[in-house]
């Protein structure tokens, strides 16, 4: 099997970039629908309170656009790794606004955007334990693509 | 390996700053077509609302979050319930949008006793009919626009409207509240812990797809 040197053999690689891409691009379309209620989400996790309420609409449009171009890229086998960094922040961002908000003992929507499908089925829709064991296995998936692409 | 590194970082920042300054140019070119679509009732207010995270200067902190409310006299005593029917447009248009409130069990039960309220369960049809609160309609949130023409003979903006859903991690009422405040309706109530609460205070529950009869007298 052909690893180029690297730990990770391509077949992973390749349904491991192919995964990750298609989970950015569900998580996006459904906050590309309704980006009212991903503000809402986002609102929820009462972090962009006073002046910082001005950022909510910054991040209703920002983020779904760069989920779904970060998806596509990795789909298309494009700017792999530029893509897979930017997918590896978002994740890693994801798990600490959500610890944050179990560290709060608030009881949120996770807003993640998987709230349908097999994903939402095996990690529910709320901000909690199962969400963040959800967001590790992206990051594995993340990891395993930036490792094999160099 | 790590000059490689710098320049995907790099790449990365392009893709970002890319990426951010389309998005917030197309919202920005958007957001005016929305609106006159909107003043032309080509699109409802509430599909508006759908799309209101394209307001850039919008300040968001205090929304979905309106301090829990005394409810004072008036709002459970005669109450503002106006004859139900179609209000016109113009006359829609000179009324102030005005935010929902939100209300705990105690204030629930105390308007739901008092009959003047129409309490309205964001759910889906489904979870309705497995028990909601004895005589609320089911208007579920995702299909706003059909239940508004639905309803338009038997609601009006300036009846008084409880909604809730599952519990208080359930966004659906917020939703759903949100949409009847963009279509101008005056005096909206979300119950925000929802049909849990409610169930384990052992109030009544009515199943089916009916709204049911509300009990004489509820202890």
């Amino acid at each position: 099997m052909k690893t180029d040197g690297t730990p990770i053999p391509s077949p992973v690689y390749h349904i491991s970039r192919i995964l990750l891409g298609l989970i950015f691009v569900m998580a996006s379309l459904d906050k590309l629908a309704k980006p009212w209620m991903f503000g809402r989400a986002v609102v929820a996790y009462d972090l962009l309170t006073g002046p910082l309420g001005y950022l909510v609409s910054p991040v209703v449009i920002i983020l779904p656009a760069l989920e779904l171009v970060c998806g596509i890229l990795l789909i298309i086998n494009k700017l792999v790794r530029p893509a897979a960094l930017l997918t590896l922040a978002l994740n890693i961002f994801f798990i600490v606004i959500i610890f944050s908000a179990i560290a709060r003992g608030m009881h949120v929507e996770c807003g993640c955007g998987l709230d349908k499908g097999p994903i939402a089925m095996l990690a529910g829709t709320q901000a909690d334990w199962g969400a963040i064991a959800r967001d590790l296995v992206f990051v594995v998936l993340n990891v395993i693509v930036l490792l094999r692409h160099r | 390996m790590w000059n490689n590194l710098k320049t995907d970082i790099i790449r990365a920042i392009w893709i970002f700053a890319i990426v951010a300054v389309a998005s917030i140019l197309f919202n920005w070119i958007r957001t005016p077509v929305l609106s006159a679509l909107a003043d032309n009732n080509t699109i409802s207010r509430a599909s508006l609302k759908d799309h209101r995270g394209v307001f850039l200067n919008d300040n968001w902190s205090h929304k979905g979050r309106p301090e829990q409310v005394e409810l004072e006299d008036e709002n459970t005593g005669d109450g503002q319930t106006g004859e139900a029917g179609k209000v016109e447009n113009d006359e829609l248009e000179q009324r102030e949008m005005k935010e929902y409130l939100i209300i705990d069990l105690e204030q629930t039960k105390l308007l739901w006793d008092d009959g003047e309220c129409i309490f309205v369960d964001a759910r889906s049809p489904e979870e309705y009919e497995s028990g909601h609160i004895p005589g609320a309609i089911n208007w579920p949130h995702d299909a706003f626009d059909e239940y508004h023409e639905k309803y338009r003979d038997i609601i009006s903006p300036d009846d008084c409207i409880v909604v809730y859903c599952e519990d208080e991690s359930c966004d659906f009422s917020a939703d759903l509240a949100d949409s009847l405040v963009w279509e101008y309706f005056q005096e909206v109530y979300r119950f925000k812990n929802g049909i849990n609460e409610w169930m384990s205070a052992i109030y009544p529950l009515a199943e089916g797809p009916d709204p049911g009869e509300k009990p004489e007298q509820v202890e």
